[in-house]
Parts: structure tokens; sequence; C-alpha cells
């Protein structure tokens, strides 16, 4: 019991030192959408924890998870979010899917190879609100993941309607 | 011993980032996008390159998809643009000209030119060839209000080819008989 609260308060206490590196290319991101549109993002509270938890019922298939939401966002025709995040993320990442549609909604991903993990950085702009995602994923453990429908029924404990596949 | 470690070490760091720079040597080559995309009312751009095709096949099955994996992995990359149009006129015909142009070269070769007499809809495909061995495809797609452009690079064996239809925004593929009997586009 002593070890488990030991090694809990270990994961509590790395999970900000984890999400460091990957997290300075997101608050770039999330600092530059603040200052050109005059917005506040809202953050969703103990991401790191969050995170974690998404490594382990992914079985690792995930980690690295970043989330911030912009309410109340006007963004113009001219308004280029895929640009936007090319300036902002560097060299190494390279644009995946960009959609843009005649409403004005922005769907934009950007990836980048890093070991055995593909780096996401998701923007996703519709009805005046702006979600910026990333995340890194690992193909193959996602994959052995979603392939193992018994062992993720009993992790997650899901009814028994919901085990069946469509 | 010490040393001989942290080369190693430093040459294996080094390695992801000069098959990323590798990667980029084969990008999209379509002029003219800059000016399609300003004019499209709806964009959509996807590019998948070897490291991204890679991790894509992970979620392809095994058994079922084992010929489009195959294929897949082979592949320098797949690039797909899609430009939707308001109204017709928004691209020219010396613009769809120009764009031909680029694949008519020694490497390129037409392979079919679909091109109906009222404009409604011009099909193009070139394949690019070595020594009997395709190795890149451009599939053109002209209607008045929209354009398509598939690119494929890598080497690329006819009968896996359609599997990969349906799959990371390439259209699917469909035979004479599918369209006989008004198969899905």
């Amino acid at each position: 019991m002593k070890i488990a609260s030991s090694l809990s308060i270990v994961l509590l206490a790395l999970a900000p030192a984890v999400g460091c590196a990957s997290g300075q290319s997101f608050d770039g991101v999330v600092s530059a959408v603040e200052h050109r549109y005059a917005v506040h993002a809202q953050r969703v509270p103990l991401m790191g924890l969050v995170s974690i938890c998404a490594w382990g019922a992914s079985r690792g298939g995930v980690k690295g998870m970043h989330v911030a939401e912009f309410d109340n966002l006007t963004l113009d025709k001219e308004d280029d979010l895929s640009r936007l995040l090319r300036e902002k993320l560097g060299d190494g990442w390279q644009p995946f899917v960009i959609d843009r549609q005649a409403n004005g909604e922005q769907d934009v991903i950007y990836v980048q190879p890093h070991g055995d993990f593909m780096r996401m950085f998701i923007a996703d702009y519709s009805g005046k609100e702006l979600d910026l995602v990333r995340l890194d994923l690992n193909g193959e453990r996602l994959q052995q993941w979603m392939r193992n429908p018994a062992q993720s029924a009993r992790s997650h404990n899901y009814t028994e309607k919901s085990q069946q596949p469509e | 011993m010490r040393h001989k470690f942290a080369a190693i070490a430093f040459i294996a760091a080094m390695l992801p980032c000069a098959a990323a720079r590798a990667q980029n040597n084969s990008h999209f080559p379509i002029t003219l996008q800059k000016e399609l995309t300003a004019r499209a009312s709806n964009y959509t751009e996807v590019n998948l390159d070897r490291s991204m095709l890679a991790f894509a096949s992970h979620f392809m099955d095994k058994d079922k998809d084992a010929a489009a994996r195959n294929m897949i992995q082979k592949l320098n990359g797949v690039y797909v643009r899609t430009y939707e149009f308001d109204k017709p006129g928004q691209y020219s015909a010396a613009d769809l000209a120009a764009i031909r142009r680029q694949f008519e070269t020694t490497d390129w070769k037409p392979m079919v030119r679909d091109h109906s007499r009222n404009g409604s809809s011009d099909s193009d495909i070139y394949m690019k060839t070595e020594g009997g061995e395709i190795l890149g495809m451009f599939v053109l797609n002209a209607e008045p209000q929209e354009l398509d452009f598939v690119y494929i690079s890598g080497p690329i064996n006819l009968d896996d080819l359609s599997e990969i239809g349906g799959n990371f925004g390439v259209p699917k593929l469909r035979n004479r008989s599918d369209s006989a009997t008004g198969g899905s586009k």
C-alpha cells in the first residue's frame, strides 16, 4: 500500500517534467493564438495526470497529451491555421491533413515522427471554437490495444452491449 | 570503449533526423497550388510521407489488407489535393495545361486521357516508369467546380493499386463493370 502511494506521488511529480519537452511547442502555439487574437485559452486541469491515465489505458499507445480550448474566437477567411502551426512548430513538423471549408471551418493536423511514436498536433476550428490537441501516438501499441477487445473490456468495464462489434 | 559507445549513441540519435530530411525530398510536385487554394471555397490536403504511411499501416488488417499493407510499405508518399469552387471558371484550361506539362517529360508517360467534349469532366493518369517498373503515378481529375490531384511516389504494383483506393484520401477505383451497373465513385 505504501509502495502504491509512493508510486502515485512519484508519477504525479514526474507528470509535468515528462510533458515539459513536448509542452514547449504546444505552449508556443497556444501563446501565438492568444497574442494574435487577444483571447485566453481554457486549459484542462491536471492534464499531466490525464495523460498518464491515457498512457496506461491505451497500453502505452498514447502519451504527452495537451489540450487547450478557445471560445468565441472569430477567424477570417484570410486566417490560416496551417500557416500559424507551420511557423510556430518549426522544422521537423509536416502537414498531414489540411481542410478548409467555405463556412470558415478549418481542420489541421501536423505530424512529426519521433522514434516509435508519431507526434501529432491537431487544430480544429468550427463554430467560433478552436481546439488545440497535442499527443504522441505509438501505432504498434495502439493497434495491439484495439485488436484485443477482451483485454480492453476488462480494463474499461464496458457494458455487455458496447462490447459487441458493429 | 566509452568513446565508441558514445559515438554509436550519437549516430543512433542522428539517424531519425537524416531519415526525416530524406523523406522531405519526395514532396508534392504540382505548381499553382497557392493560386488554386486561394480561389477554392473548400480545400483538402492530405500528405502521407514514408513515416506516415508506415504509421498508417499499423491500423490496417494484417490478413484482409495484406496487399495494401505490402504496397504502402514500399511507397515514398501519397499526396492528395481536392479543390472545390463556388462557381465554374475558377481555373482555366491554361492552368490545367501547365500542370499537365509538368508530367510531359521523358520519365513520365500519359497512360489515360479521358476528356469530355463539353469539358464537364477531364481525367488524366500519368505514370513514371524506369526499367519497366512503375515508380510513380499522378491522377488529375477536373470538373467545372472541382479539381482533384493524387500523386503517389514509389514503386507501384498495378494489381495492388486498387487495394489502396478508399484509403488515405485516394478515391476508390472502379472497373468498367462497376461503372456500367452504376457503381459508386
